[in-house]
């Protein structure tokens, strides 16, 4: 289920909200735990089916153990060293059995079949959605444990409800276990929480549908065309494209997700920070999917050494860092290239000192736009390779992009080509770069002038979010009269 | 600062919008079909289909389309593309010039090979020596896609894609013109059409030929195979308020009133509705006309195979010919066709252009149909006696 389908708008989500104001009403946090851990199941399952929930319980089981052995380590003095290595061991063998079997399995068939050995009886492994973002959760509650940073949660089903809530199960953002054990203890649901979660939410409904879905849907049809028929206009609007979808997309679902847990009484970590807006590619990784950038810094990057160890050990820390980064967003080669390209402009900012400037406080108003503009075009071009289908692919679109081949647009992508798409394109693409970086999602909504803001959201662009899912899902048959 | 009040209205709003069709729905409002099929019901459930991932697909599926807030929803937001943006919504249908609307399907496809059509036109020229000799009279005709007479609507990339469409339509055309069959060019009398009169052949939103615009089939068909009868002036009669089909497809589900159109006859009446199937599930549409003022009818048995284009045309046809019989092509077998063939005195042939190559192949790639035909017996002429109406003299 994903939260911007109607099952999960127009029938999951009332009756939870309404089902856990009542019970956080009667019973207080432990209640409202309760109808949280059931429906976060029922949304995983809904989904996937209930064949994955044992692979969802076998993480959160053997991860409450840990966190139960690593606990007892601590209180009797001792290192927990081996339980951190078995809880990596685990989780990573899971997260990578289902997320890269096959493309294991597919990318050494045929050296396998050249060196004489018969090709793999491989059966293809299903990925049960949300495993990169929980298993990453976990490895983090037992990490906070053995650094002492949290206690282990003596309640299984507490412990179960951090892993599975749904609001940031399958998407994230990744929330450490410090953050949230007390809330999930005890925690109050104010008017200001299911006001301005409620607000949250429908401002990342509005980034998702609207936003995002108008430009995927130009991205989509131009990724689709076949590599020798991409002319340079194609290739600019479909990267364009693409930069904003996958900024409202991924921002707007994280957005969802905040606020859910805020009417739920949680408060989850901000995932992304106008990242559009960055002066470097550093400024950029400490503004997108920031929960996954923290998690990377303090979990591989410090027990690396960090850049304490001289300038050749941080840059291949950060090598590791950014590839490591870049096999966790999918199974394709594709990935590791976008990781390596991020790690290598990491690097060539420290080399040449531009990270000095990160926040670009001292940077003239010429310089700031400049430096935004070329960290946007880099970033533009990391998406290129990161929305293809595969190297070669992305190679041709490169070439379409600088090799001038055609300034119309194929005619296939004119066919579908939507002026609404066109326009939200446009309007996604000042909003992500125009407003102010000190105006972040929930701010724009505060004073007079928010008042305005909070009325429009509301009353036109939350309606118009939904009819837009609704009519998303007609499809009338065809041959209804000929 | 905001007020509890306030934030409270905020979250109230918030979920009064998520419960609007729970609301609906308790208010006893519920969805209808509208995407021209049934709706999907909620799939039986057992414990086992709870691991099925295909048993949540199909939930949800029922989910949404029981949403009675959904046909609104669809209809408010492809009006609202369309009417600011001249956008159109859905995967079937493309915004061409001038707001017109077109099926995707007539503007892609691929070049078909001229050996492959010619040698299905050379199988339906072989059915049409069939029915020659065994005394039959006989008519192919295409109805052209809109774009072939209103090929300036299409935009300058729907142009470029539907090239592989234009050079089939000419290659049919030439080839059935050289065939030697007695074969109508409909695309030829519409444009003339078109350019001879102000109303409308086709409209922007329908993919069908207007009354006006099927009034060259009808006058083609009459002079050919009644030149006894005499057509009459054509005279509009009360327009018709109908759901255009493509604007259906895009799912605005606006209403046009549609101008009507007769051949002045006078008196005519038709004894069977025309939307009104056979008794006999599969049997065609039968047609058994009769005048009230003592104008001649044609005495010819006229069987039509037809598709949708005929629904704008069958009343007109029934002021002409006593006995008309309607088998649409989905119905169609090698067998059905030589029932009804054999007791028939008129074969027409009707196909709308963009499924006329699929067609052809289905049912014209061998001369099966030719063999079935001459392979007619007594049996099978009795048989076919069953499927036409009544003699009008006989009808109450």
């Amino acid at each position: 289920m994903v939260f911007s389908s109607l099952s999960f708008l127009h029938i999951f989500l009332p009756i939870i909200l309404i089902a856990t104001l009542l019970a956080h009403a009667a019973g207080r946090s432990a209640a409202s735990n309760l109808v949280l851990l059931a429906a976060s199941l029922v949304f995983y399952m809904w989904g996937i089916g209930a064949s994955f929930i044992g692979i969802l319980l076998l993480v959160i089981t053997f991860n409450y153990v840990l966190g139960l052995w690593v606990d007892l380590n601590l209180k009797a003095g001792r290192r927990s060293r081996m339980a951190v290595t078995f809880s990596v061991i685990c989780n990573v063998g899971v997260l990578g059995y289902f997320k890269y079997a096959n493309f294991f399995v597919a990318e050494t068939e045929g050296l396998r079949v050249a060196l004489g050995f018969e090709p793999w009886l491989w059966t293809d492994v299903i990925l049960p959605i949300g495993i990169s973002f929980f298993t990453f959760q976990c490895m983090s509650y037992v990490f906070d444990i053995a650094a002492g940073r949290a206690r282990a949660m003596k309640n299984p089903l507490t412990f179960a409800l951090y892993v599975a809530l749904f609001p940031q199960l399958i998407a994230g953002p990744i929330v450490r276990y410090g953050l949230v054990a007390e809330q999930l203890r005890e925690r109050s649901i104010t008017s200001r929480d299911l006001s301005e979660g409620a607000t949250r939410f429908v401002h990342g409904l509005v980034k998702k549908v609207i936003i995002a879905d108008s430009a995927g849907a130009i991205a989509d049809s131009i990724f689709a065309l076949p590599s020798g028929e991409i002319t340079t206009t194609a290739a600019w609007l479909g990267a364009l494209a693409y930069t904003v979808q996958i900024y409202f997309d991924f921002s707007g679902y994280s957005d969802m997700a905040i606020g859910l847990g805020r009417m739920f009484g949680f408060k989850f970590p901000e995932n992304f920070n106008r990242p559009y807006r960055s002066v470097s590619i550093t400024d950029f990784w400490r503004r997108w999917h920031m929960t996954l950038s923290n998690w990377f810094r303090d979990y591989v990057y410090i027990p690396l050494g960090g850049s304490r160890g001289g300038p050749g050990k941080t840059y291949v820390n950060l090598a590791t860092i950014f590839v490591l980064t870049g096999v966790w967003h999918g199974a394709n080669w594709t990935f590791l290239v976008w990781g390596i390209y991020n790690g290598l402009l990491l690097i060539i900012e420290r080399i040449t000192g531009i990270r000095n400037h990160a926040d670009g406080a001292t940077l003239s108003p010429l310089n700031l736009a400049a430096r935004r503009l070329i960290v946007l075009l880099l970033v533009l071009i990391g998406w290129v390779v990161f929305r293809a289908p595969d190297i070669g692919y992305a190679m041709d679109f490169y070439t379409a992009m600088v090799v001038p081949s055609g300034f119309s647009l194929p005619a296939i992508v004119s066919l579908d080509l939507r002026t609404m798409d066109l326009m939200v394109v446009a309007i996604g693409l000042v909003i992500a770069i125009g407003v102010p970086t000190q105006v972040r999602g929930p701010e724009v909504y505060q004073g007079r002038l928010g008042a305005v803001a909070l009325s429009g959201l509301m009353f036109a662009a939350f309606p118009f979010a939904l009819i837009k899912v609704m009519a998303g899902t007609y499809s009338p048959f065809l041959y209804f009269q000929f | 600062m905001r007020s509890d009040f306030s934030r409270l209205f905020w979250f109230g709003w918030f979920l009064a919008m998520l419960l609007v069709p729970a609301g609906m729905y308790a208010a006893g409002m519920r969805a209808r079909p509208i995407e021209e099929r049934p709706m999907s019901r909620p799939p039986d459930f057992n414990t086992a289909r709870l691991f099925d991932p295909a048993y949540y697909g199909a939930l949800d599926k029922a989910l949404v389309e029981q949403n009675p807030a959904r046909e609104m929803a669809i209809k408010a937001y492809a009006r609202l593309g369309y009417f600011l943006f001249g956008d159109v919504t859905g995967t079937q249908v493309a915004a061409g010039k001038d707001g017109w609307i077109h099926l995707r399907q007539t503007l892609l496809g691929d070049c078909i090979p001229e050996e492959r059509m010619k040698s299905q036109v050379d199988n339906l020229a072989a059915l049409g020596n069939a029915l020659e000799a065994s005394g039959k009279s006989y008519l192919f005709t295409v109805a052209p896609d809109k774009e072939a007479i209103y090929n300036d609507k299409l935009t300058p990339a729907q142009a470029e894609l539907s090239a592989c469409r234009t050079a089939n339509r000419e290659q049919l055309d030439t080839l059935l013109k050289q065939s030697g069959m007695e074969y109508f060019d409909a695309w030829s009398a519409l444009r003339k059409l078109r350019a001879e009169i102000a109303q409308p052949v086709y409209v922007p939103y329908e993919t069908h030929w207007t009354e006006y615009g099927s009034t060259v089939f009808i006058e083609h068909i009459v002079k050919l195979f009644a030149p006894e009868l005499n057509l009459g002036p054509l005279v509009e009669i009360e327009p018709q308020t109908k759901t255009p089909d493509l604007g259906r497809m895009a799912g605005m589900y606006f209403q046009r009133d549609f101008a009507r159109v007769r051949f002045d006859r006078g008196g005519h009446q038709n004894r069977n509705s025309n939307q009104v199937p056979h008794p006999e599930p599969g049997r065609p549409f039968v047609h058994n006309t009769s005048t009230s003022n003592g104008a001649p009818l044609s005495s010819r048995r006229v069987l039509i195979l037809h598709d949708s284009f005929m629904y704008e045309a069958w009343d007109q046809v029934s002021q002409f010919f006593g006995d008309t019989l309607y088998m649409h092509w989905d119905s169609l077998t090698p067998e059905r066709l030589a029932t009804l063939v054999s007791t028939a005195d008129v074969i027409i042939i009707q196909t709308v252009e963009r499924e006329a190559f699929e067609r052809l192949s289905t049912h014209f790639e061998t001369d099966a149909y030719a063999s079935a035909i001459l392979a007619s017996s007594p049996e099978l002429e009795a048989e076919a006696e069953t499927f036409w109406p009544r003699p009008p003299s006989d009808a109450p």
